[in-house]
């Protein structure tokens, strides 16, 4: 009889622990929201990580990876961007038993475009005369700019930040300033000389 | 071996030997459900739903309410006297839904969501007649078929400047999926006479957990990338009629 009753209280107790919510491990879920997901660099992010819960008892951490080797802790956090790329954006919490649940998003950083500018002189250049171009006014917001290419309109061409060309022939030439930044963004900027004089000739500015 | 040669022997006894009838009965319940998967996403649905209604004007979308009880039909057939052996079926179901709209800009986000999980289950009964017309407790196993209907409407990009790595997914699918089962239930009957019974029936029903899919795709709807498995188990309270013809 006690056997039995011994049974009895076991199988009962196997299927109330194993059917009902109250003994069962069930994770945390992370949950959060991004303000905003896609901007351009610098990209100041807010992650809300409050919308994250647990079954049982409550959250006590919250860990964030930003994707770009950076973390934090905390329900609420931002996060700086300052270069381009698509990043994975991810929350995992832990519950006070040590259960945790993660949960990913994406944020895109666009790269800020630089800003290609050039001046030249002499204003009025002639025929054999050396004309300057600086594009040192030249901008961009992503490091340094790693390529000036310029392209002097009659099929020459030149690198650099400051150089200099001769035109044999007068006319008016398409000078065209190509810049590259470190991330590869590239900016055009393209301005008409006028060439004074004709073939070779030495106008004596 | 010998044990249950010797169990089979008791049984075949006891319902040759005793008094034999044929018992039919039916009984409507009331179902608590232990669906931790579908109420898991149904959390994160409302701390969505929550989320964006803080944040736009208006009346807020109401809150999906979590699947906790449903109701149930039984059907049973019985042979035997004091040891019965029988036959039943059973069906039961839980749902919920909610519907809202999210006014912006001119523009409006219907919200519609619903949720429905049901189980059709077939079993061998083996009950006891403890007390005569009155007490009666069974045992029974067999196997069970569930489908999760889930149907959802829900704005892919929301009226606020926030963005949130889980949505609700759009769709409209039927998942299906089926395991075995057991239950065990108590009945107390109050005899009206012509081999008529009403009474109460409480009983708790275990199930094996499983993944309910829909051709190849796999239920999932917190998005995780894991099948959320669901599991029938839970007590029911049910009201019985039941009629017995002796043989």
């Amino acid at each position: 009889m006690k056997k039995t009753l011994l049974v009895g209280c076991a199988f009962a107790a196997l299927i109330l622990g194993g059917c009902t919510p109250k003994f069962q491990t069930v994770p945390p879920e992370a949950l959060f929201a991004i303000r905003p997901s896609v901007g351009v660099a610098p990209l100041n992010v807010v992650c809300d990580g409050s919308l994250s819960f647990a079954e049982k008892g409550k959250l006590v951490e919250y860990i964030w990876d930003f994707g770009d080797g950076t973390r934090a802790l905390g329900p609420i956090v931002s996060h700086t961007y300052r270069r381009g790329g698509t990043f994975r954006v991810t929350l995992e919490v832990y519950d006070e038993q040590g259960l945790s649940s993660r949960r990913v998003s994406q944020v895109e950083v666009h790269f800020a475009p630089p800003t290609a500018s050039f001046s030249f002189a002499p204003w009025r250049p002639g025929t054999g005369e050396t004309i300057w171009f600086d594009a040192s006014t030249s901008t961009t917001p992503n490091g340094d700019i790693v390529e000036y290419r310029w392209s002097f309109g009659n099929g020459d061409w030149d690198v650099g930040e400051k150089v200099g060309y001769m035109y044999w022939y007068g006319g008016a030439y398409p000078i065209t300033l190509t810049i590259v930044d470190e991330v590869g963004a590239t900016a055009q900027v393209t301005q008409v000389i006028e060439v004074q004089g004709g073939p070779g000739c030495y106008t004596g500015r | 071996m010998r044990l249950i040669g010797g169990v089979l022997a008791a049984l075949a006894v006891a319902v040759a030997g005793g008094a034999m009838s044929l018992s039919i009965g039916s009984s409507a319940h009331w179902v608590l459900f232990d669906l931790p998967s579908l109420n898991t996403f149904v959390r994160l649905t409302n701390q969505t739903l929550a989320f964006v209604n803080e944040r736009v004007a208006g009346d807020p979308v109401p809150a999906l309410p979590e699947l906790r009880h449903g109701v149930g039909l039984k059907l049973g057939e019985t042979l035997g006297g004091i040891v019965r052996v029988g036959l039943q079926m059973a069906v039961t179901s839980v749902n919920t839904r909610t519907q809202g709209s999210w006014d912006a800009g001119g523009t409006s986000h219907p919200v519609d969501i619903s949720l429905e999980a049901s189980l059709v289950a077939f079993s061998i009964e083996l009950s006891l007649v403890l007390i005569p017309d009155v007490l009666t407790v069974g045992l029974s196993a067999g196997g069970g078929a569930s489908r999760v209907t889930y149907r959802c409407a829900f704005p892919r990009t929301l009226p606020t400047d926030w963005s949130l790595p889980f949505l609700p997914k759009n769709e409209d699918t039927t998942y299906s999926g089926s395991g075995p089962l057991g239950s065990m239930a108590v009945g107390l009957s109050l005899p009206l006479g012509q081999g008529v019974s009403v009474g109460l029936e409480a009983g708790f029903r275990i199930t094996s957990a499983w993944v309910p899919t829909a051709g190849s795709a796999v239920l999932d709807l917190n998005a995780d990338g894991l099948g959320d498995a669901v599991r029938f188990s839970g007590l029911w309270l049910g009201v019985m009629v039941r009629m017995e013809f002796n043989l």
